[in-house]
């Protein structure tokens, strides 16, 4: 037997640790780094009928909402390589987004008045992404029309590519966006989710 | 299944050959028409195809594409990779920043949408290697003209590591640093056993909280092959020093039972014994050595850093501090003594 390691074991066992006072410790360290500053980026997820989205805001608005299927810990490894490492759980940010979400998913709700932050968007996708939001409520448009929209016709792929990489699905509804033939085309969070969406809005 | 359906303007010269190596070459005058092409990628994969490659005239481009879990992808999909050989001797990504080497001649998936691409460069010119993520821009560059390419507005690389082995971020950002908040559930446990054996179960959630508080602050500049840990053990002996101050500041007279607060959680220690109060009873040297070593598992080198003095003086105190501890009397409920020798007497 190893002596350091019984030693090790040893004190281990008398300095016990309980987890949920590790998760209350952790809690307390988003809502005191909130306050100074220094949480560049807080996140929770929400349960909704597309399935669990991440929800994850910087201090100028919410900058990302992600599918399960995108792997929210894959998620939050690339927002910490984009943007900031400095990422806690911290749904107190997020609370009137998930209400928002919440009355959406209820019929209750057909625009999102929140903050946005466009950062994970640069150059012609963002301007693709921008107009979404002229797509109504309960609406579809072509990714040609979206192309026109953003003020270049000819660009109807680079629209299907910034649907598809869109940070902000639901609030930015891509989902409203589908091919000139009337078939759904693609959706980053699936195609379930896009039929979801729409048949949800046209319910409305 | 990885059925991909390639449907951009450019015609495909490769083949994907597995799920792991997604390679396809493409000749950069895009002449003929890919529309409607199949390619097998094999099981559970699927790789999405640049569509709009506007690549720099004679050059060819290799385009990474990753597994995008099972989902079926069409050209209207993201490209999650593209790496330009050969133009001249630079590719200037995202932000503009050159890299000094040119030929990508292997590429390594990585879990999620990130592309690993080495790039093996001229003889004199290093080796870099690039992490290209999916959803953003990368530009292809020729140094002589600086002529500005665009390759694919779909990708870009977010970081770079040249051949010294020193990463160098690309824009602002470094890749593969942990969310703080992975540190957190990683170290929180340790941290907080350290605090606990250095400044007692009263102040131990201060100076854990403190500790994090000022480590989160100085996360984005800690070196990404930092020894975290070694790190914040650093930070919470710092801590713990200026909460030993502030309490001898408010001390209170010793003949008064020590109240704890409320709502302070005393550590519960089994073998009825309280380590805590012989921990807290050794010579500071003594106590710290023995915590940073045993509790944090650093080695004595580690240790002799953060407390300054020579490793054989850390490993001298933290021995101190164990044969101190092992001269503690046996509780009247506990039937073995802590720290007991291995001579059991079975």
């Amino acid at each position: 037997m190893n002596i350091e390691h019984d030693l090790t074991e040893t004190l281990q066992r008398a300095l016990t640790v309980d987890p949920d006072h590790i998760r209350r410790l952790t809690d307390k360290l988003a809502s005191a780094s909130d306050a100074e500053h220094v949480l560049d980026i807080a996140y929770r997820t929400v349960d909704t009928p597309v399935g669990s989205l991440l929800i994850a805001a910087t201090e100028t608005g919410l900058v990302r909402v992600a599918y399960a299927s995108e792997d929210h810990d894959q998620v939050l490894q690339s927002l910490s390589d984009r943007i900031s490492p400095r990422i806690l759980h911290h749904p107190a940010r997020l609370d009137e987004v998930a209400r928002e979400l919440e009355e959406y998913f209820a019929h209750r709700r057909r625009t999102f008045s929140i903050d946005l932050d466009w950062r994970l968007s640069v150059g012609f996708r963002a301007t693709v992404l921008r107009h979404l939001t002229d797509i109504d409520y309960g609406h579809t448009a072509s990714y040609a029309a979206v192309a026109q929209l953003a003020g270049n016709p000819k660009a109807v792929r680079a629209v299907g590519s910034a649907c598809a990489t869109n940070p902000l699905p639901v609030i930015v509804p891509c989902h409203r966006v589908v091919r000139s033939d009337g078939s759904m085309g693609g959706y980053l969070g699936g195609l379930e989710a896009k039929a979801t969406l729409l048949e949800l809005e046209a319910a409305a | 299944m990885g059925l991909v359906t390639v449907s951009n303007e450019a015609s495909l010269v490769g083949t994907i050959t597995s799920a792991g190596t997604d390679v396809i070459e493409m000749p950069a005058s895009t002449s003929g028409s890919t529309t409607g092409t199949t390619v097998d990628v094999g099981d559970g994969a699927s790789v999405v195809v640049a569509a709009e490659a506007d690549v720099v005239g004679g050059v060819k481009a290799t385009v990474v594409a990753t597994v995008v879990g099972a989902a079926s992808v069409d050209a209207t999909d993201d490209v999650v990779g593209v790496v330009v050989p050969d133009v001249g001797g630079a590719v200037a990504l995202d932000a503009h920043e050159a890299v000094s080497s040119t030929r990508a001649t292997r590429q390594r998936r990585v879990p999620g949408n990130c592309c690993d691409l080495t790039f093996d460069s001229p003889p004199g010119h290093g080796t870099a290697a690039g992490f290209i993520q999916s959803g953003q821009s990368i530009f292809g560059q020729t140094s002589r003209t600086c002529r500005q390419r665009r390759l694919l507005g779909m990708t870009t690389l977010v970081g770079v590591r040249t051949a010294s082995g020193r990463p160098r971020s690309v824009g602002q950002h470094m890749p593969s640093k942990q969310p703080f908040e992975a540190i957190v559930e990683i170290h929180g446990p340790t941290v907080l056993r350290v605090c606990h054996a250095i400044v007692g179960a009263t102040d131990a959630d201060d100076a854990w909280s403190e500790t994090f508080l000022s480590a989160m602050k100085a996360y984005p500049s800690l070196p990404a092959d930092a020894n975290v840990e070694a790190w914040l053990v650093t930070i919470a002996h710092r801590r713990a020093i200026d909460i030993g101050r502030a309490r001898s500041r408010r001390a209170i007279p010793t003949d008064r039972v020590v109240d704890r607060a409320a709502g302070s959680e005393p550590a519960v220690l089994d073998n009825g014994f309280d380590l805590a109060t012989a921990l807290a009873a050794l010579p500071d040297k003594q106590r710290q050595s023995v915590a940073y070593h045993y509790l944090a598992g650093l080695p004595y080198v580690e240790v002799a850093a953060i407390l300054g003095g020579t490793a054989e003086a850390a490993r001298r105190a933290a021995a101190d501090g164990i044969a101190a501890l092992r001269r503690i009397p046996i509780s009247k409920s506990s039937s073995s003594r802590p720290f007991a020798t291995e001579r059991n007497p079975s």
